[in-house]
């Protein structure tokens, strides 16, 4: 089966750091799949190659038969790739609602004119985009609050808000910034599963960047090691993690979160 | 009731016509664009009014369309200000925050260098005797009070419509809003261009309204008192344009009795609504209604 997200030699210096080195991927339908490495690997950075947030050096992205190398973020997001931000980035002076309803408006048709003008197909359509909003919110535990500040959340909701507002722009492939920081370890657990049912009911596909090893080897098909911008390994969690250049790695920096 | 008009008519359509202005900068704002381009777009619609009313290559047209002149004039002012409105808006809103205004304040410069320049707009002394719509000033509320009516309707419905979402996503989390689909630029431009259109048309309504019109209309003062309204009316409720015009415009004469000493009490009365009033009188009042209401509950 030929790739959803292919990436290829992509590389992005910032002033004489190589934050991403020559890096490529290949992101398979209906996997889920993880990227983990130690801080400052790069892992945040290459998420913001794939999604247009940071320009390129070189090297090149095809999503879905579509080269986006350049393409704006929107143009991204509208092609069916969506994310949530390692630091949560959530509309906090809109309701939950409104956060959720941003992303599900992005693919009507119905524009400024029709809805200044009152046109029942406007309204038809905000009408579905609220219903479906309200389905994501209850998806993720939130609907009792769906017209709360975003910002008057507490941390854990705000995570659930975040994946309830990217799975708003109906992706096909989601990619997920550390959703388990910050979590407490029931919580984790809880968004393991969280993360394989919505991948079963929206027929996504996953990317997710993590620290908790024993969540990616559990939760992910494959896996890929990012250390100092450059890929060291990548294959399935259990052959990854008996690779020696992933152990020397983990151990020899900070040891984050290693196994 | 008639001596009340008399008196105070002049300073209510005065009061509508600064509320327009107000409004002007709140639609970039809803973007979260803070933009000080409404008073060229002001200016120049003006003189667009202003050329087409007194202009001797005009007359025959004036002649024929009689009334209807005026609104021929609005409509020349409001395609002037969009197209003006992209092509000033598109390199601007590159930039963010205190670098934005600070550009649209170099564009209100701009505006009034190049119209002073221009014979057509008269020099320093600008244009004279621009015919009338109305026999008295208070009937210009005939044009202000629609307009007015029809901007609130505008920013009422896009704050209540899908659509309009797309402008509070950038004015929260423009990096957030471009990665959920959201066009940021095309977003911004749009809001932007809504306000500049609002500013050129009641500069256009304005120029029969005050009879002359020049350079004067357009400086850097008159822009930081349209952002007056704003703040001190409130950013964030769409009344708040006219509250903070209604006292800005209405102090000075309300103080006149004081003399001299008014215009300290005017800038007393302006500092203290900063600072104890930080998000406009509109946001003070939303914050008074809460805490008693929510007294109303726990009693
Ligand atoms: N916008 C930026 N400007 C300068 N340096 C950056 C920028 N973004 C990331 N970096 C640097 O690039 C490296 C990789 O960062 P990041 O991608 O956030 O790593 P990770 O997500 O794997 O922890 C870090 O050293 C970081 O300081
Ligand atoms: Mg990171």
């Amino acid at each position: 089966m030929s790739a959803l997200l292919q990436a290829t030699d992509l590389r992005r210096r910032f002033g004489g750091l190589m934050a991403v080195c020559d890096v490529s991927i290949e992101v398979r339908p209906g996997e889920i799949m993880g990227l983990i490495g130690p801080n400052g690997a790069g892992k945040t950075t290459f998420f913001n190659l794939l999604t247009g947030m940071t320009r390129a050096d070189s090297g090149t992205v095809v999503f879905d038969g579509h080269d986006v190398t350049r393409a704006r973020p929107e143009a991204i997001a509208r092609l069916g790739l969506a994310r949530t931000f390692q630091n949560i980035r959530l509309f906090g002076g809109l309701t939950l609602m409104d956060n959720v309803r941003v992303a599900g408006r992005v693919q009507a048709r119905h524009g400024l004119l029709s809805g200044l003008c009152f046109t029942p197909g406007s309204r038809r359509e905000d009408e579905a985009v609220t219903e479906e909003a309200y389905g994501l919110l209850r998806l993720v535990g939130l609907e009792d609050r769906a017209d709360h500040l975003a910002a008057s959340l507490p941390y854990g909701d705000r995570r659930r808000l975040e994946i309830a507002r990217a799975l708003a722009l109906t992706p096909k492939l989601l990619l997920l910034d550390e959703p388990a920081a910050g979590l407490n370890p029931s919580e984790k657990l809880g968004l393991a599963d969280f993360i394989r049912d919505i991948k079963e009911r929206f027929d996504l596909t996953v990317l997710l960047i993590e620290h908790n090893v024993p969540m990616v080897m559990g939760l992910c098909d494959r896996v890929m090691v990012l250390n100092f911008g450059q890929t060291i390994a990548v294959g399935a969690p259990e052959d990854v993690q008996r690779d020696p250049g992933v152990i020397e790695a983990y151990l020899g920096g900070d040891a984050h979160g290693a196994a | 009731m008639s001596g009340f008009f008399e008196n105070y008519g002049f300073l209510i359509v005065t009061i509508v016509q600064q509320a327009l202005l107000g409004l002007s900068i709140y639609f970039p704002l809803m973007a979260g664009q803070l933009s000080l381009a409404s008073i060229g777009f002001y200016s120049l619609g003006g003189y667009v009014a202003a050329i087409m009313g007194t202009h001797p290559a005009l007359a025959p047209l004036r002649e024929a369309l009689g009334f209807w002149m005026f609104p021929l004039e609005w409509l020349g002012a409001l395609v002037l200000s969009v197209i003006l409105g992209i092509a000033v808006g598109y390199p601007a809103l590159r930039l963010r925050g205190i670098y934005l205004a600070l550009a649209t304040v170099a564009f209100v410069q701009v505006v009034n260098v190049a119209v002073l320049n221009m014979p057509i707009a008269g020099g320093a002394v600008g244009i004279f005797g621009i015919p009338q719509a109305f026999e008295s000033r208070l009937d210009y509320i005939w044009f202000f009070g629609p307009l007015f009516f029809f901007a609130l309707f505008l920013v009422w419905r896009i704050g209540n419509m899908g659509r309009g979402l797309a402008f509070f996503a950038v004015r929260e989390d423009e990096l957030a809003a471009g990665a959920m689909g959201v066009a940021t630029t095309g977003n911004k431009v749009t809001a932007f261009v809504l306000g500049c259109a609002l500013a050129g048309v009641t500069g256009a309504m304005s120029a029969p309204f005050l009879n002359t019109w020049n350079a004067r209309q357009g400086t850097f003062d008159a822009s930081v008192t349209c952002l007056a309204y704003v703040l001190i009316g409130g950013s964030r409720s769409i009344w708040g344009p006219l509250c903070g015009a209604a006292l800005l415009v209405s102090l000075p004469e309300l103080l006149r009795p004081l003399k001299d000493s008014r215009m300290i009490l005017n800038g007393v009365v302006l500092v203290a609504a900063c600072v104890y009033l930080p998000q406009g009188i509109m946001g003070g009042l939303a914050a008074l209604r809460a805490r008693l209401s929510g007294r109303g509950g726990a009693a």
